[in-house]
């Protein structure tokens, strides 16, 4: 039937995918590339009857890394497991990599004719536990396939069987030999692209909530902000320095990560030894290294076991994690003559240097960082001479003319002398008005107007998803809210990305649902009250961060927010601003 | 009869004069001296005797005002040291204030809190009446006692207005 159609087996396949995937890809968010994924390998292994398969993806220049495990027909790998990041040079696939040829390996546990013949085996030891365990142990034959783009393997798929099956045969091996020469680029092209997109959706969203720290009153969160890193680099471990402060009061900020974990710690006073990339450097970047040998590194453990001001628990954190660098890249963030700091992307493994360059979404997450940073560092410098100014500037010329009017009357009295006093007086305020313009202030809005134009904007960006606006009350069009646009923004990009997520969620078992937010609108009294609802259904939530910053922005803009859960509502209400009225 | 003086100014605090070279608290020092003469200097036309209690302690204001009883705060507004503490951004130096002087008046409705700042703005006057001031001052940094006199007379009035509440 399928020869008289002109149609393969793996063609099949192949058209299957590629109407799911694009329904699937919708959401544009992590949970959607895992969807893909399991849909591919799921295909794939009730063709050749595998119990186990994996996807791994190998680019150099961003995240080496296990996309996806499936067990016995359900997801294994889940995110956060810290298990992504694996070395592709060791084992049958380093096999695969060097030869650039699949394999068929009928008993993973055969041993050679020396210890060396059986890669796998040599790599076993050091695999993770869980790994080893679920998806090693019961192993006995395997097929690994590499996809290329051009000559570069840039992913291998990995289908297993179990030891006490039969092996897979060469049929099944030329089958999925057959299906990755014809539609392994074009289908792992798509993910990469998918993958490309939700980069860049987490760099934005990064991006926006950066631009919206600097455009408020609020610290910027370099928690926050070094997360791109981790998800676009092949890093597993490496930190940010970002060097902040004024001219005669440098404070180092060093934002370090390990797998999951991530930790802010505060270098006041610290002073970089005389070689360090923290100093003015002639070093051209971006620096390669790694190895037991590593000069730099060595000299970066000296500093962090003398530096007087670490918390025991901080310096045993650092001493371990430098410990643990094996290779790394590090990247400045220089700009206009200004040292803001280093970024080090490292590995656990030796020679890995080549994969942690940053890709190019990664680098223009950088670059902009680095726009940030000195934007950062301008206000604080403006704000620097403002203070100067207030205190002891006005103290300063003030006691002059307090001198003079006690001791020398008459040269006070001489108009040359009050004109260029006063000229210096008018200066100083000046200066000191300027250094305060860089300043967050609250104004004036027209609520409902801003909302409106927010959600339009919002429809055209979220497909699949559609935001309705309801006014339940008459007159609220002029209704002033004293706030500012960042923080409206902050409170309904976190309140919309909570929906999404709950919508996303209940996509995972009815793809075809058309995500609805509800965002009804009253007014009572001196009150625009807010009740927020959408489609989607409860998913667990890590931390508590959204909420939080909605609730101080909110109680900011003297208001309240409740949530409640059954079913998800969100009620939240503002003041008006009678006063802000306009005539 | 006797009035006693909170005086809240930074220029107490030990994080603004560790943060300031000695050579330039002198010209906040002699300002200080400035305003303390005034105050304390005999005063027979008044028939009040003024006592200053100077502190940086903004934040211990509570014990301060339980351990002192003032009859009337003098708070400077502007803390930018301790703003870089609480909110790292010293940009924020009249939020510490405005925070505490809402703090003051939930707890003392009645106590006169004269605000005193460098170069007022109206955005700054319109919040520290907002939150409670009973007076908004611009500070003046000539370091003459004589500049500094007419202080007293505010606070003589805002001590018979409280009186007069009573």
């Amino acid at each position: 039937m399928l020869a008289k159609c002109g149609l393969e087996k793996h063609d099949i396949i192949a058209d299957k995918l590629f109407k799911t995937i694009p329904v699937l890809a919708i959401s544009g968010e992590d949970s959607a590339l895992d969807l893909i994924l399991y849909e591919i390998l799921e295909l794939l292994i009730n063709e050749v009857k595998a119990d186990i398969g994996q996807i791994n993806l190998l680019p150099k220049g961003g995240r080496i890394e296990k996309l996806c495990i499936v067990k016995d027909g359900k997801p294994w790998l889940r995110r956060g497991k810290d298990m992504h990041q694996f070395d592709p040079s060791k084992g049958f696939t380093g096999v695969v990599m060097a030869t650039g040829e699949s394999i068929l390996v009928k008993d993973i546990w055969e041993k050679g004719p020396d210890k060396k013949s059986n890669p796998f085996l040599e790599l076993y030891p050091h695999l993770n536990l869980k790994y080893r365990k679920n998806i090693k142990a019961p192993v006995g034959s395997i097929i690994i396939l590499p996809v290329k783009r051009g000559g570069d393997i840039f992913c291998t798929i990995e289908l297993s069987r179990y030891r006490e099956k039969e092996p897979f045969n060469k049929e099944q091996k030329n089958f999925l030999d057959e299906f990755a020469k014809n539609y392994g680029p074009l289908i792992m092209d798509y993910i990469v692209d998918i993958k490309d997109r939700i980069a860049i959706n987490t760099a934005h969203k990064k991006l926006i909530i950066l631009s919206r720290f600097i455009g408020s009153n609020k610290p910027v969160d370099y928690t926050d902000a070094i997360e791109p890193y981790i998800k676009l680099s092949a890093a597993d471990l490496g930190f940010v320095c970002f060097k902040t402060g004024g001219v005669n009061e440098v404070v180092y900020r060093l934002v370090g990560w390990q797998g999951k974990q991530i930790r802010e710690i505060i270098l006041h006073g610290f002073v970089p030894s005389v070689n360090s990339l923290l100093r003015d450097t002639d070093d051209s970047f971006p620096i390669e290294g790694g190895g037991d040998k590593d000069e730099r590194l060595r000299r970066f453990y000296d500093t962090i076991q003398n530096y007087p001001d670490f918390e025991e628990e901080e310096r045993t954190f650092l001493l371990k994690y430098v410990k643990k660098v094996k290779s790394y890249v590090i990247y400045p963030l220089n700009m206009l003559n200004q040292d803001l700091g280093i970024v080090v992307l490292g590995s656990r493994y030796a020679d890995f240097a080549q994969f942690l360059h940053m890709n190019p979404f990664l680098a223009l997450y950088n670059s902009l960082l680095k726009s940030f940073l000195i934007n950062e560092r301008v206000i604080y410098y403006l704000s620097e001479i403002s203070l100067k100014i207030h205190n002891p500037g006005f103290y300063c010329l003030n006691a002059i003319k307090g001198i003079l009017v006690q001791k020398y009357p008459e040269a006070f009295a001489d108009p040359d002398l009050s004109m260029a006093i006063g000229g210096l007086d008018q200066l100083l305020t000046e200066l000191h008005d300027s250094g305060k313009v860089l300043q967050w202030r609250k104004k004036n809005i027209l609520f409902i107007k801003w909302l409106q134009s927010y959600i339009t904007q919002k429809n055209s960006l979220l497909p699949g998803v559609e935001i309705y606006l309801d006014f339940k009350s008459k007159s609220l069009s002029d209704c002033i809210i004293s706030a500012n646009e960042e923080q409206l923004e902050t409170i309904f990009e976190n309140l919309i990305t909570n929906s999404l997520r709950a919508i996303n969620t209940r996509r995972v078992r009815d793809f075809s649902l058309i995500g609805k937010i509800e965002i009804s609108i009253s007014k009572k009294k001196d009150r625009i009250n807010i009740l927020f609802k959408d489609n989607g259904e409860p998913y667990k939530t890590i931390s508590g961060r959204g909420l939080s910053q909605i609730r101080s922005d909110v109680h900011d803009l003297g208001g309240n927010i409740r949530i409640f859960s059954k079913p998800y509502r969100v009620f939240l209400y503002f003041s008006i601003n009678h006063k802000g009225r306009k005539g | 009869m006797k009035a006693k003086i909170l005086f809240l100014d930074d220029i107490f605090s030990d994080l603004f004069r560790k943060k300031m070279p000695s050579d330039q608290l002198v010209w906040d020092d002699n300002w200080v001296s400035a305003v303390t003469d005034a105050m304390l200097e005999s005063n027979q036309n008044t028939d009040i005797v003024f006592n200053v209690i100077k502190s940086g302690e903004i934040e211990a204001w509570d014990d301060l005002v339980k351990k002192e009883k003032p009859d009337i705060i003098l708070l400077d507004l502007f803390w930018p040291e301790q703003a870089v503490v609480k909110y790292n951004d010293r940009r924020r130096g009249t939020d510490i204030s405005l925070d505490i002087l809402s703090k003051i008046r939930k707890v003392y409705p009645d106590l006169p809190v004269v605000c005193y700042t460098v170069k007022p703005e109206k955005e700054l006057m319109d919040k520290a009446y907002q939150n409670g001031a009973t007076f908004f001052l611009e500070k003046v940094t000539l370091a003459m006692p004589e500049i500094h006199s007419p202080l007293k007379y505010i606070f003589i009035y805002l001590l018979r207005q409280a009186e007069n509440k009573k």
